[in-house]
């Protein structure tokens, strides 16, 4: 078979809250997806008959309920999900013909799915979305891509990498070795972003309502301030009076190119570029108070508080981190492991969330000299070149012994010895503004470029071996 | 490609149940077969067993870290000493369990492939028969058949005559299979394998760590010995002791006292020809190295060299430490394997893997010679005759088990071609020519040439190649991947399954012979 067009390829990554959706890919650079719609879908009980939207003059009906076919991750309601993805790929298909009324003779003739996949999905339920795919909505080819290699994908092809993807009510740990993801370690916690709001109502802010915490969490005033962030703010602030004024310097050219590029409304956007700018003369870290606005438009006064309340998730992700890659028996392997910590979910868009994970898994997990240890054997290096002072010779030796001292003597055998988040890929500018917490939609572009523009239809499933083999044959194209 | 015939692949073994389909290169979950119980959920009269039991590795960790009252918890087995699964109640539960939360499909579904150890006729018997009444009264699984997993092992790596070695957690099994069926008679096991590694690594560390920590507090250590519960050494099992045998044990590639003598000797060589050439130099017949010379020189053996390791304990909340080990005695844990006589008198040499192994081979040559065409299955296309075997070991096991007990292999009935005069020789060379080396203990460093020297040792003018997967996690579960291999034969003829009819009917069969 024929290569796909790169755009008509559709690429589907739906969550318990939202999906994604992107059809095409651009030849260049890889976009940010075009689409971003709620998981839910509307059915009426009697007859269950699915509706896209709350049809208006039936809002109040009792029979018409809303579902979502997505919760923590998990397909709940397969029938439901397979109608929201015939929904989803019936507008995509209704806008690109209404643009273009020839498009259906050129890049909607054939269009292969990239579907990215949850790691609590069943055999059964894939096998059903194979065979609705194929045979309800008539599609070429398809690609069912779990979350996890997705975004080892995206982060420029990670070999061996621990994917921690945080929801709002749990949190999945996936490990990848080998570009193979270990579902037999992978796990889910019941916790996710939602626990922040929890903390923050019940030990923090138990003045707010939820919907004024939730607005707080996703406002710019939410941060998480890890130690080393704290010092290094300090230390810039300090040394801040004449970096200041060069950065000043440069903010102050305004980018025409940039303002008519971005399309959007030159007043709007020098607006944005002035509230921007209050904001960076004093970072929000060396506030005493600041405000956000809740969705009620009340602006709200909030204290220190806004840089608490991750701390339960953060110590219960970091356990269960722990936990997972102690079972990967190949050390080689979980060393690399744990130098490629991929973050990605909602709550990662948090400022500092990752650094502070981050921190407290090197807190938790690393293997370094114990402190008491290390003050001792300094102890004992510095004592030996005090009392050596006399002799010339033993005093060049008590120079190496600090010299040996400053560099890490101790090795061991164990991993991890170092704990570092994975490398983004920094080079694609759209995703670099856009942040990277949902880096996995990324990986699934990269990967559909890849396999549905191959000469050979070897790593997607094609029509013709579902026509000869019905759905189970997923599983002999697994990517 | 064929169509898939979907089934679910399980295989229990002592230290972990593996489980998946057979449509996947991976398994679904790799839980510990231990389980743990709440005793304070049981005391509350919790009737249902799923808050009471814990399954999974995962879980059983997390449980046993978050736990307010460590003290209720308990960690209990399934599988026996000798590999053999006894508690039929959890073990329904843990498969219930798996079918639930990592199958999450219906056991009535899709037929089974259970994967039991080789086991003597007799004890093959009542756990063919468990398994059954597992599969057919308590789950309802429309089909099932059992696997033997050295068999299984042999031919998916595409040998029809091997020698397996696995080396598990509770036992080192070695298994002849000569052309498709195993020789029971040559089936052998050493109980000194990944468990009893546990426990000499603990007791080496613990050693250690007092001595490292001699002018502290050493109380603590005897405190924390003697409430050792069944958690914390489960605990201990799976945290610093997995920690250190994956990352710190090592074995020498002959007898440890060998090697160290040869280092010894090579040392005193060379201080000898330093000496000469000092000698020589220096035009004095008198001249002699200096002690630290000599010491260095000795102090340069590679057994000497030094790994750190980083001991936490955090369940027994001691402070980490920094522990440092000679290769030697790294060397020393692994060696008893090998020898525990070494370790001491109430244990015997010949209960060591390197005496099995040996024996098992001449005992398999004997077997296979002396009773010949009579227990030998007949060659067809070897996928044929490898799974009928392996499907009809279980079946023969069955039929021979009144008849004709320590018959050797279990052959295919009424398959008997004469195979006629196969030499002990001829036996040896094909075994020692396909050792099969498996397990997650084998995966020490050094392990694979030390066996290749414990036989060619035995067997000095016999070649001997050793097959061993390089891959970590594949060594680890090769017993369920082998399973799958088997499971996916091109035609289900090739395999022995059992409707729950047809086994109790070839059952009643046997009860009446």
């Amino acid at each position: 078979m024929a290569p796909f067009r790169l755009d008509s390829i559709l690429i589907i990554d739906p969550k318990s809250e939202h999906t994604l959706v992107q059809l095409g890919i651009n030849d260049e650079t890889f976009m940010i997806p075009d689409w971003k719609v709620p998981s839910r879908i509307y059915r009426e009980r009697l007859t269950g008959h699915y509706f896209s939207q709350m049809p208006p003059e039936r809002s109040a009906d009792p029979d018409v309920e809303t579902v979502y076919p997505i919760v923590n991750g998990e397909i709940r309601d397969l029938d439901a999900f397979l109608q929201l993805l015939r929904t989803i790929y019936g507008s995509v298909l209704a806008e690109k013909s209404s643009e273009n009324p020839g498009a259906f003779d050129l890049e909607l003739a054939t269009v292969p799915l990239l579907l990215i996949t949850h790691h609590s999905w069943s055999q059964l339920q894939l096998e059903t979305i194979a065979r609705f795919v194929f045979e309800d909505l008539k599609m070429a080819g398809l690609v069912l891509l779990p979350t996890s290699l997705a975004a080892a994908y995206a982060m420029i092809s990670l070999q061996n990498c621990c994917v921690i993807d945080i929801g709002a009510n749990r949190t999945s740990v996936l490990p990848v070795v080998d570009f193979t993801p270990m579902n037999h370690l992978a796990s889910t916690l019941s916790v996710g972003g939602n626990l922040i709001n929890e903390t923050l109502h019940s030990t923090h802010l138990p003045q707010l309502n939820e919907e004024q915490i939730e607005a707080l969490k996703k406002s710019a005033v939410f941060e998480v301030l890890s130690d080393e962030g704290m010092r290094k703010r300090h230390q810039d602030s300090l040394n801040g009076a004449d970096g200041a004024g060069h950065d000043a310097n440069e903010d102050d050219v305004i980018n025409i190119a940039d303002i008519v590029t971005s399309g959007r409304d030159t007043r709007e956007v020098l607006e944005e570029r002035e509230r921007a700018k209050k904001e960076k003369n004093v970072p929000n870290a060396e506030l005493e108070f600041n405000y956000f606005w809740d969705s009620k438009g009340n602006n709200i006064k909030v204290g220190k508080q806004r840089f608490q309340g991750c701390d339960p998730l953060i110590e219960q992700i970091s356990r269960r981190v722990g936990i997972t890659l102690s079972q990967i028996s190949d050390v080689a392997k979980t060393r690399a492991i744990w130098e490629n910590i991929i973050v990605i979910g909602g709550t990662s868009f948090i400022p500092g969330f990752k650094e502070k994970l981050i921190d407290r898994l090197v807190e938790d997990h690393l293997i370094e000299e114990p402190e008491h240890e290390r003050a001792k054997r300094e102890e004992d290096e510095n004592g030996d070149s005090a009392g050596s002072r006399s002799n010339r010779k033993k005093n060049h030796k008590a120079f190496q012994n600090i010299i040996a001292s400053s560099i890490p003597t101790v090795e061991y055998t164990q991993a991890p010895t170092a704990i570092k988040l994975a490398k983004y890929a920094e080079y694609f500018p759209e995703w670099k503004k856009y942040g990277y917490g949902e880096i996995q939609f990324l990986g699934g572009q990269v990967v559909a470029k890849q396999v549905f523009t191959h000469s050979r239809d070897v790593f997607y499933v094609t029509r013709e071996s579902y026509n000869k083999y019905g759905p189970s044959c997923i599983w002999d194209t697994e990517f | 490609m064929l169509p898939q015939k979907k089934c679910v692949v399980i295989k229990i073994g002592s230290a972990s149940t593996v489980a998946g389909f057979n449509n996947t290169e991976l398994p679904l979950c790799i839980l510990s077969s231990s389980y743990m119980v709440d005793r304070a959920k049981e005391a509350a009269g919790t009737t249902n067993s799923s808050e009471k039991y814990i399954f999974g590795t995962t879980e059983m960790l997390e449980a046993a870290l978050t736990s307010n009252t460590p003290s209720s918890l308990e960690v209990l087995t399934t599988v026996d000493d000798s590999g053999i699964p006894y508690n039929w109640t959890v073990i329904e539960l843990q498969i219930r369990h798996i079918y639930a939360h990592y199958l999450h499909c219906d056991p009535t579904e899709f037929p089974l492939v259970i994967t039991a150890p080789a086991l003597k006729n007799e004890v093959a018997n009542k756990v063919l028969e468990k398994y059954f009444a597992l599969a057919f009264d308590k789950l309802h699984v429309p089909v099932a058949q059992v696997l033997i997993e050295p068999l299984a092992t042999a031919l998916a790596m595409g040998k029809s005559t091997a020698l397996v070695v696995d080396m598990g957690a509770s036992g080192c099994n070695v298994t002849p299979v000569v052309d498709g069926t195993v020789v029971r008679a040559g089936a052998m096991r050493s109980r000194f394998a990944g468990n009893f590694l546990d426990y000499q690594v603990a007791k080496t560390i613990e050693q250690k760590s007092a001595s490292a920590s001699a002018n502290e507090d050493t109380d603590i250590d005897m405190d924390a010995q003697s409430e050792a519960t069944s958690l914390s050494a489960w605990m201990d099992a799976h945290t610093w002791i997995q920690d250190f045998k994956a990352t710190m044990l090592q074995v020498s590639d002959k007898e440890l006292q060998e090697v160290e003598r040869f280092h010894r000797d090579q040392a005193e060589m060379y201080i000898k020809q330093q000496e000469q050439l000092q000698q020589f130099s220096t035009n004095n017949p008198a001249a002699t190295l200096d002690e630290t010379a000599r010491d260095s020189i000795r102090q340069s053996n590679p057994l000497a060299q030094k790994h750190n390791f980083y001991y936490k304990n955090t369940h027994r909340h001691k402070l980490p430490q920094t522990l440092t080990f000679q290769l030697r005695e790294c060397n020393a844990v692994v060696e008893h394997i090998f020898d525990p006589s070494a370790l001491s008198d109430k244990y015997s040499r010949d209960d060591g893997l390197a005496e099995i192994m040996g024996k098992a081979v001449k005992k398999t040559g004997a077997t296979v010679s002396a009773s010949g065409t009579n227990t030998l299955g007949s060659l067809g296309p070897s996928m044929k005759v490898q799974h009928q075997a392996s499907g009809n070991g279980a079946s023969s096991a069955l039929a021979n088990s009144a008849s004709a007990p320590g018959g050797g292999s279990a052959g295919g009935s009424g398959a008997s071609v004469a195979a006629g005069t196969t030499s002990s020789e001829q036996v040896y060379s094909n075994l020692l020519t396909n050792v099969i080396v498996t397990g997650a203990t084998s995966l020490i460093p050094g392990m694979e040439q030390r066996i290749i020297n414990e036989l060619s040792v035995r067997f000095p003018q016999y070649k001997i190649t050793t097959f061993a997967s390089q891959v970590t996690l594949d060594r680890k579960i090769q017993g369920w991947t082998s399973s799958v291999a088997m499971a996916n034969l091109p035609s289900w003829e090739l395999a022995k399954w059992y409707t729950k009819e047809e086994f109790e009917s070839e059952l009643d069969a046997t009860n009446k012979e």
